[in-house]
């Protein structure tokens, strides 16, 4: 083989190896699209749905009408609306301090909107999800940019992960800090404008 | 002689083969792709029978068994949410109810057969959006001799009441289909209105 054989083959192997490199990984492909939820009162949106943080506080004891949630740590409690864009579906949420990640509670069952509501296009929802954290997390050095995050479930690409994703930065250290909240059961409400 | 000439065969034959490896491997995805996608409804004019074609669970996903039901649709009603009926029905300020009432006539269906779904669809800035039929937004539910829902494998003839709420304005435009409810349906029949 010639000196230019060589060269070429070692081109093609080369540009062969940096493609394999550039290629992005599963981690990637499925990561979801991030869109951050700026501030209180402001309706942002995924393909599947519209998130709208109405309120964010603390308490000891949680309430509901059915219902009342004791707890040794700490209850967050978020009020938001919500909006399925495409197809019916509902809301699941997810919470983290840093690295460390939370569930939403489940203890409230269908008094909490991401149990609840099973939403259709551009008709909301309205209502509660609920965060049990130990007092410890309070003092955690990420708690004031505490993340709470939401996708929609049920849509055409089965929700979630493989969709968008909404995310909403809490300063824990800073959030009212009741002795008991009493949530009200998810409800639907009138439409409001449908954000683009 | 250079060297893209003393290769003109090797270089020939790889500008045949590469296009026809990435075919061959492309190929199986393009017609899995092509077999699941959804096909498009079939159109039928208000007030005409239209065909649906129905199949048993399990059969194979390619061809379509001869099992069909005729539906008509027999009437379309909105009921927007600041009327007499609106309030009575408890519809949300912003909303309205849409009503298509469709005659289904299964008569001789076997028992295992898919049951089909009525679902209202209009574009949206993300797509077409799509409702499906009411479920606990309204103070309503067919009664009497109206069916609530299409239950193919009663195989029999009988009135159905399709009762979606959607938000005020969508109702008149909306296209009303039925399909087995899945998200490539096989068989789409659109019933205008």
């Amino acid at each position: 083989m010639s000196a230019r054989g060589i060269v070429v083959a070692a081109a093609c192997v080369a540009a062969a190896f940096g493609l394999t490199l550039a290629a992005p990984g599963d981690e990637v492909i499925q990561a979801p699209f991030v869109r951050t939820i700026p501030a209180l009162d402001q309706q942002t949106a995924t393909r599947e749905i519209t998130v709208t943080v109405t309120d964010a506080r603390l308490a000891d004891r949680v309430q509901t009408p059915e219902w009342t949630g004791a707890t040794n740590g700490v209850w967050l409690v978020v009020d938001l609306e919500f909006t399925r864009r495409i197809s019916r579906g509902g809301l699941s949420g997810a919470f983290r301090i840093g690295d460390t990640h939370y569930r939403l509670s489940e203890r409230a069952d269908l008094a909490t909107l991401d149990n609840g509501a099973s939403g259709q296009p551009d008709l909301p929802w309205a209502g509660s999800v609920l965060v049990e954290l130990p007092l410890s997390a309070l003092e955690d050095p990420g708690a004031t940019h505490a993340v709470i995050s939401f996708a929609g479930t049920s849509g055409p690409l089965g929700g979630g992960d493989l969709d968008g994703v909404l995310e909403y930065t809490l300063d824990l250290t800073s959030l009212d800090h009741e002795p008991s909240i009493t949530i009200a059961e998810p409800a639907r409400v009138p439409p409001a404008q449908v954000v683009g | 002689m250079t060297w893209v000439r003393r290769h003109r065969w090797a270089l020939a034959a790889l500008v045949v083969l590469i296009p026809a490896a990435l075919a061959a491997a492309m190929s199986i995805a393009w017609f899995r792709y092509v077999g699941a996608e959804a096909q498009h409804p079939v159109v039928v004019r208000s007030g005409d029978p239209g065909t649906y074609a129905t199949d048993r669970p399990g059969s194979d996903a390619q061809e379509l068994s001869g099992l069909t039901a005729t539906l008509t649709l027999t009437g379309y009603n909105v009921v927007p949410w600041n009327t007499e009926t609106g309030r009575e029905v408890g519809l949300l300020e912003g909303t309205e109810a849409v009503s298509a009432l469709i005659h289904v006539d299964a008569t001789g269906l076997p028992e295992d057969v898919f049951s089909c779904q009525a679902l209202l669809i209009a574009p949206g800035p993300e797509g077409d959006r799509v409702w499906e039929t009411a479920s606990g937004e309204i103070d309503y539910y067919p009664s009497g001799d109206l069916h609530g829902y299409c239950d193919l494998s009663e195989g029999t003839a009988f009135d159905w009441e399709a009762v979606f709420v959607v938000p005020e304005g969508v109702g008149d435009d909306a296209r009303l289909i039925i399909s087995d409810g899945s998200l490539n349906p096989r068989y789409q029949l659109q019933l205008e209105h």
